[in-house]
């Protein structure tokens, strides 16, 4: 069975750099995985077994990694990946709301993907933002305080193709007076 | 701004503009206080004299930081390393990442006084995935660092040298438990290692390790900048100095606060820094420590401080510094029932009391929930407790036991109004029937 | 990639200081490193375990195990994965303890479907074995059980039901840490979790039977023995696999006169406990209607059908028709030592003609024997391996596991030629001349100095390297070197490579040779060029003439010669070898089946095979062991050295060794390897599975002839058909499928399960501890290892409890040669 060449030569080299910097290569796996679902978007299985050769190891040993860190994805998604948070401070700060606004706004339920493919609403455990809650995450960047109103800016500014919001790093409010 | 009661050591300079660049950060004297132990300090006194900074770990245990490099053995001929726990995952606890995003040189320099103490060659930065804004800081930090000299080989003129390699997780809450996060950090699931051997023996490669969390280490540059016994006075006898607080929930001033240990207490946190609950209403319940921590109510522990003791002297723990506050609205059984979930959607299967365990209190809580519980379950509830409790491989297993507890010690009056009539007992819940 | 633990070094020869612990109130001393569960277990005290294993890492998953210990932060631990520790005070029956565990067993059976009735494992399985010892009697859970799709096929031999699985692990540490290939992993996490191999590949290891074997619960079955049997309708026979010449131990489970399947036998000194594919699903050809039931005759140029006494009438009146020196012998290594012995008596003392050899006897070295033999155990303790130019991985995959213990443990490994292990090798070398050549240019100063841990083989990034000079500094570290090899690599250069090293047993030469008995034969004097145990023929002459009354003391024509084209010869016997060029005038073939070369003889023998006789084999590394019959010989077959023995009788001579046992003390008084054998050496210790000793019969071995009634081959007579009307049909296939079928208005049956409440009785007092029976029941303790340790005692291995020690019935191995009536 020819594996397809998924993983592009310059990317193997960056995996093979990457494992350098480690004492056991097979630290790096976990960075190589990343840069993989940078490239590609998810983690298809054909990478799988081309990553794990590179590395030497046994091919379901670089399964087991993917389907027990969470941030792999192991089906295609969207091109926004909303990461809406559930755990506790979000929780009581709404994050039911979150959930119900935008499953109704996109027209999907928790799990899948809008039929355009540019937003994939998926739940996740504490995002270490709960002073902002409620909050969720657009592919890597943090959206706190997620009023109905933010989510609906967030959804146009998105859907007019402003990929680069919300903007990164600024998502710490210096602590309001009281 | 700094609210005006705390007690910035750690956030000193978190305000400056442009901290976040070793320019910034070197004008204001940033690095000085490592380099300057380096030239005068053996790592033997460093050590000593991190001990009697009173400073213990803000990871969660609380241990000792300067005792825990002391039980590293120098003589195994193996390369030494540290991991930087920035993993930040306990549910309420966001102060790790507003520390790398925003000093992420006074964590940098923290980490080289660390590695010099224990003589450590080679650090470890595990972050956790999600926080992708916080690896870019750090990772432009390191480059300024290495590239002033700061990191790499003959650090400031010595023969000391001391490696940076920044690790970014890829979303499991149980890589913050130390040896999981070695595993992780091998490449491997994020199970957690049996001990012994600990890992000040045996952990990295079965080299000796010293895990600690971000916050324990960007406390050291600024105790060593105005010296240990100065920041030895400050806090309680046993729990000294400062230390960070994440306030969230009903409050009305949600935040990262930096406390003097032992010095506030929960009524003043929630009243004078997060400026008092929301929409006035009454706080019912406090999580003093992140979701592993047994919840406190307001009206029995409002005048608890918070530091380690009086915490653990209410039968809770100080734990992460997450404070997470209810209001009286609050579901008691919806509360516990989505920290529950939290735990089995996290926990990592290896061992069965925790992985079977987690299920099992999720399918009661939500049963109760939704208004299908029995009486029965109440007693269930608490045996299925006691078969996980001291009995899973790890303590996430233990924490996944607390909410239940805890939330069943205070208010098992609502647990029993949601089976006995279908509904909550307080709240939005409480009017209309739940479930069905 | 499950981070247990690294096993404990073994002692090396250092101090280990011993440490003494209270167990259950009883004291116990044992070695420092020692875990609880196995101190208890030298207490004969039971803690039940599902994710330890004897041969696997501790990984303290399960948590079955728990135990009280006293004065410590968290009392309730592992016994599994915690060290013993001096003055330690442990409980395992107290309420502390009691009820950990009921509450883990409670725990593991809450998505465990109840599905026992029709679960291939049930009557030996772990979990309910355990639930009705240590469980709560009562499920409380009431949800929902976790679902997966029934039973999944994941290789060509193993089948998987992930409801089942408690995630014990084993399975996947076994490909992991043993197998160290492709294979199993877990898949997700927290309750999801899951086995499986990599998705959409399948689960092909030709090791995988093995986790079917160590899997306690009915998760992984295999397709040859799923719904065939229960385990209560077996009867267990130790055996020794004849696949190849490592001879790893196994137990035959016979049901109804068939064989079920076979099972490991653990021997620490062989197998480690491990078997693969090849010989564990090898069973099949025994029930086969291909084997040939009667003797055959050729008649009017045809093939037919004759009776026994007939048919050896025509063979030894055909043999005696032509001149010694034309009359010639061959053997397939698949024929026992008694076989072997019989036919160079045949040979050599009645027709008097020095013409035998067996397959490729001497192929390895003219006139000599090998020298400097390892022992497989050598290769735990190696620190270096080196395989030279053959696969072991394909011929003797028990000695690619072994290598790969090794590799795991200190060694490191030098391949020369392509193999199966080439991907784990740390060094390539070209030749064995080269790295003889690149050892002997070391400087003398190149000294030891052992790196630990060892990363595997992956970890290491799959470093090779062609160095020479790196690799013969690895044979500088020690003298633990091991080299294997096949018969076709010349010895002479190994040899002296191995002698300059100075290497020294359990280190030096494995040879992996080409069959199962292969030694045996060789040993038994199966050659053209020695007496039996490598003696010189001339100075053999005399102790043999005596005793077989003559001995053709010359040399004759080797495997070679009379196999070839211009084979000389005008009479042969063909015993189990199928290769002849050149017809003779007359051939006598004995076999199971009817080969190419049977159908062109003129008397065809059906012989039995190694599990309907007794019989002892000699593996690869010399150790002696010995097949128990399992079941009477098929149709009016018959053990080869039967054969033999009546062919002489029609020759003319009566032989006094007319039993199995008889035959086997002759080879002992006469043969300097094996001195003094006697059946009697062999102590059986057969069966216990090495999941974990079942309560009660820890030490007791389950297939003890002595005690336990079983069929008996002399008791049923075995020309008679099998006793077809006791059959017990098979579990019905209602549930054999793959999915319950979808009936309307019927429950699905996995729902029904976890509706039940499981009743049981509620086991109040701690059961019995089993060590007082076994020092009570035990026979007069096992006799030290016989004269040159050569007879391994069936089962042994380092085992702690005392074995009794069981002496072979009478019935079997002295079963004399029958009268063959004519039909
Ligand atoms: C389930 C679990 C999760 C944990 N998560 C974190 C974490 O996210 N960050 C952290 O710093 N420590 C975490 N810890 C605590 C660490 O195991 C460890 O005690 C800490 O990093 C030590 O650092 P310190 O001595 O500086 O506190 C966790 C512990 C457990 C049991
Ligand atoms: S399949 Fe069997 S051996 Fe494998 S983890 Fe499950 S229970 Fe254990
Ligand atoms: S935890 Fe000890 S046997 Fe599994």
């Amino acid at each position: 069975m020819p594996t397809q060449e998924l993983l592009s030569p310059k990317l193997q080299e960056r995996i093979k750099e990457l494992m350098a910097s480690y004492p056991k290569p097979q630290s790096a796996i976990l960075m190589a995985l990343h840069l993989i679902q940078e490239e590609l978007g998810w983690v298809p299985e054909p990478a799988q077994a081309q990553v794990a050769e590179l590395f030497g190891m046994p091919p379901q040993d670089v399964t087991t990694l993917v389907s027990f860190y969470y941030m792999y994805h192991r089906k295609p998604v969207g091109r926004y990946v909303l990461k809406v948070c559930k755990s506790i401070s979000c929780y009581l700060c709404g994050s039911q709301n979150v959930i119900d606004h935008l499953e109704k706004k996109l027209d999907i339920k928790m799990g899948e993907t809008t039929a355009d493919g540019q937003f994939s609403l998926v739940g996740s455990e504490c995002l270490a933002a709960c002073t902002g809650a409620p909050c969720l995450q657009v592919n890597d960047r943090f959206y706190e305080n997620c009023s109905q109103e933010r989510l609906d800016e967030l959804l146009s500014r998105l859907r007019g193709g402003d990929s680069h919001f919300p903007p990164a790093n600024v998502s710490w409010q210096p602590p309001k007076e009281s | 701004m700094p609210h005006p009661q705390e007690k910035r050591i750690l956030f000193g300079w978190r305000d400056i503009k442009d901290i976040g660049s070793l320019k910034v950060y070197r004008e204001k004297g940033g690095y000085d206080a490592w380099l300057k132990l380096l030239k005068e300090k053996q790592p033997a006194e460093v050590i000593e004299l991190t001990k009697a900074s009173g400073l213990r770990g803000r990871g969660g245990a609380g241990f000792p930081t300067g005792m825990k490099w002391s039980f590293v053995p120098n003589n195994l001929g193996k390369p030494k390393y540290l991991c930087v726990n920035c993993d930040e995952s306990e549910p309420g606890t966001c102060k790790d990442r507003e520390i790398v995003e925003h000093i992420p040189h006074q964590l940098l320099e923290g980490i080289g006084i660390a590695c010099y103490a224990v003589g450590i060659q080679k650090a470890f930065i595990y972050i956790r995935g999600e926080m992708y804004e916080g690896y870019l800081s750090l990772k432009k930090a390191i480059e300024e660092a290495y590239a002033a000299g700061l990191f790499g080989k003959k650090i400031g003129g010595s023969d000391f040298e001391c490696d940076i390699v920044l690790h970014r997780g890829a979303g499991a809450y149980i890589c913050g438990e130390e040896s999981a996060l070695l595993s992780s950090l091998e490449g491997e699931r994020g199970f957690p290692r049996l001990k012994p051997p600990f890992p000040a023996v045996s952990g990295l490669y079965a080299c000796p390790t010293v895990i600690n969390n971000v916050e324990t280490l960007a406390t050291l540059p600024p105790i060593f900048r105005m010296g240990v016994e100065e920041y030895a006075k400050l806090g309680t006898d046993k729990s000294k100095g400062t230390r960070m607080v994440s306030l969230s929930g009903h409050v009305n001033n949600p935040s990262n606060f930096e406390i003097e240990l032992g010095k506030v207490n929960f009524k003043q946190l929630i009243e004078d820094f997060g400026g008092g609950m929301r929409h006035g209403k009454k706080c019912k319940a406090i999580i003093p420590g992140g979701a592993s921590a047994p919840w406190l109510t307001m009206e029995q522990h409002g005048e608890v401080t918070l530091d380690f003791e009086a915490i653990a002297a209410a039968r809770s723990m100080a734990g992460s510094g997450a404070i997470v506050v209810m209001d009286e609205d609050t579901c008691a059984v919806g509360a516990a029932l989505n920290l529950v979930e939290f735990f089995h959607e996290e926990s990592c299967g290896k061992c069965s009391p925790c992985r079977e365990g987690t299920q099992w209190l999720t399918q009661i809580l939500h049963r109760i929930e939704h208004g299908q519980g029995k009486m029965e379950d109440l007693k269930l509830l608490d045996e299925i407790c006691e078969s996980m409790l001291g009995k899973t491989f790890c303590p996430l297993g233990d924490s996944a036991t607390v909410p239940v507890s805890s939330s069943m010690r205070y208010f098992r009056d609502e647990y029993e109004h949601h089976i006995k009539e279908k509904c909550c007992k307080v709240g939005p819940g409480a009017k209309k029937t739940a479930g069905v | 990639m499950l981070q247990s633990r690294p096993r404990r070094q073994e002692n090396g020869g250092g101090l280990m200081s011993d440490v003494t612990l209270t167990i259950d109130g009883q004291p116990v001393t044992v070695a420092k490193g020692t875990l609880i569960v196995e101190a208890a277990r030298k207490l004969g005290i039971e803690i039940p375990v599902y994710c330890y294993h004897p041969k696997l890492a501790p990984v303290g998953a399960c948590r079955v195990c728990v135990v009280d210990v006293e004065n410590q932060r968290r009392p309730i631990m592992p016994a599994c994965a915690t060290e013993v520790m001096e003055g330690m005070v442990v409980h395992t029956r107290n309420a502390a303890a009691t009820r950990a565990r009921e509450g883990v067993i409670e725990l593991l059976l809450i998505n465990h479907p109840l599905d026992c009735p029709v679960c291939d494992r049930a009557g030996e399985c772990d979990l309910q074995d355990f639930t009705l010892r240590y469980g709560h009697g009562q499920s409380r859970f009431t949800e929902t059980k976790r679902h997966f799709e029934k039973s999944k096929q994941i290789g060509k031999e193993v089948i998987l039901d992930r409801e089942r699985c408690i995630m014990c692990m084993r399975c996947v540490r076994f490909c992991d840490e043993v197998a160290m290939e492709e294979g199993l992993t877990i898949i997700e996490r927290g309750t999801k979790s899951e086995i499986g191999p990599f998705p959409g590949r399948s689960f092909d290891s030709q090791f995988s039977g093995n986790t079917v074997e160590i899997c306690p619960v009915g998760a992984l079955t295999s397709r040859s023995y799923r719904f065939k049997s229960r385990p209560w309708e077996l009867q267990n026979y130790a055996s020794v696999c004849n696949g190849c010449a490592t001879g790893c131990n196994l137990t035959v489970d016979v049901r109804y006169y068939e064989v079920a399947r076979f099972r490991s036998r653990c021997n620490d000194a062989i197998d480690d406990g491990w078997l693969c594919d090849r010989g564990r699903y090898g069973y099949k050809f025994i029930s086969s209607p291909e084997r040939l039931k009667k003797p055959l005759v050729r008649k009017d140029g045809q093939l037919v059908e004759a009776t026994w006494a007939e048919a050896l009438e025509v063979a030894a009146a055909g043999l005696k028709k032509f001149p010694a020196d034309k009359v010639g012998a061959v053997a397939g290594p698949r024929l026992s030592n008694e076989g072997g012995w019989l036919l160079t008596r045949l040979m050599r003392g009645l027709l008097g003609s020095p013409n035998l050899d067996h397959r490729r006897g001497l192929a390895f070295r003219e006139g000599e024997p090998l020298k400097l033999t390892a022992k497989i155990e050598g290769l735990d303790t190696a620190t270096a391996i080196v395989v030279v130019g053959c696969d072991p991985t394909r011929t003797n995959p028990g000695i690619d596991l072994r290598i790969k213990k090794g590799l795991r443990r200190q060694a490191e490994l030098i391949c020369i030629g392509e193999n199966g292990l080439s991907g784990y090798a740390d060094y390539r070398v070209g030749s064995l001349a080269e790295l003889s050549e690149a050892y002997a240019n070391l400087p003398e100063e190149e000294k030891k100095g052992l790196n630990y841990p060892r990363p595997r083989p992956w970890e290491a990034g799959g470093s090779t390297s062609t160095d020479l000079e790196k690799a013969a500094k690895v044979l500088k570290k020690s003298n633990r070197v091991v080299f294997v090899f096949s018969e076709d690599h010349p010895v002479e250069g190994l040899e002296a490579l191995a002698e300059q090293i100075g290497v020294e047993a359990p280190h030096g030469l494995l040879m992996l040779v080409a069959g199962a008995n292969s030694v045996g034969l060789r040993e038994m004097g199966v050659l053209p060029v020695f007496a039996p145990g490598w003696q010189k023929l001339a100075e053999a002459k005399e102790a043999y003439s005596t005793a077989w009354g003559a001995f053709a003391s010359g040399e004759g024509a080797d495997y070679a010669a009379m196999t070839g084209s211009s084979n000389p010869l005008q009479a042969m016997v063909l015993v189990a070898e199928d290769k002849l060029e050149k017809k003779p005038e007359f051939l006598v073939v004995l076999d199971l089946f009817s080969s190419a070369i049977a159908k062109q003889a003129d008397v065809v023998l059906p012989a039995s095979s190694f599990v309907e006789q007794v019989m002892t084999m000699t593996n690869l590394d010399g150790t002696v062991q010995l097949c128990r019959q399992a079941l009477p010989p098929l149709g009016e077959s018959l053990p080869d050295w039967q054969i033999l023995y009546r062919l002489a009788e029609k020759l003319g001579q009566k032989w006094d060794t007319d039993t199995a046992a008889k035959i086997f003390a002759q080879i002992g008084s006469l043969n300097p390897l094996y001195p003094a054998a006697s059946y009697n050496d062999f102590q059986t210790e057969a069966a216990v599975h090495w999941s974990y000793p079942q309560q009660g019969k820890i030490g007791t071995p389950r297939a003890d002839l002595s005690g336990i009634p079983v069929h008996r081959p002399d008791a049923a007579p075995w020309m008679g058909a099998p006793d077809t009307g006791s059959k017990v049909e098979r579990v019905s296939r209602l549930l054999a499928g793959d999915q319950p079928p979808a009936v309307p208005g019927q429950l699905d049956p996995r729902q029904m399960a976890t509706r039940l409440s499981l009743v049981l009785p509620v086991v109040q007092d701690p059961p019995p501890v089993p060590g007082s029976r076994i020092t009570a029941s035990a026979g007069p303790q096992a006799p030290g290892p016989s004269p040159a340790n050569r007879y391994h005692a069936i089962g042994g291995g380092a085992r702690e409890l005392p074995l009794p020690a069981v002496q072979i019935k009478q019935t079997e191995a002295e079963q004399p040669v029958q009268e063959v009536t004519e039909a």
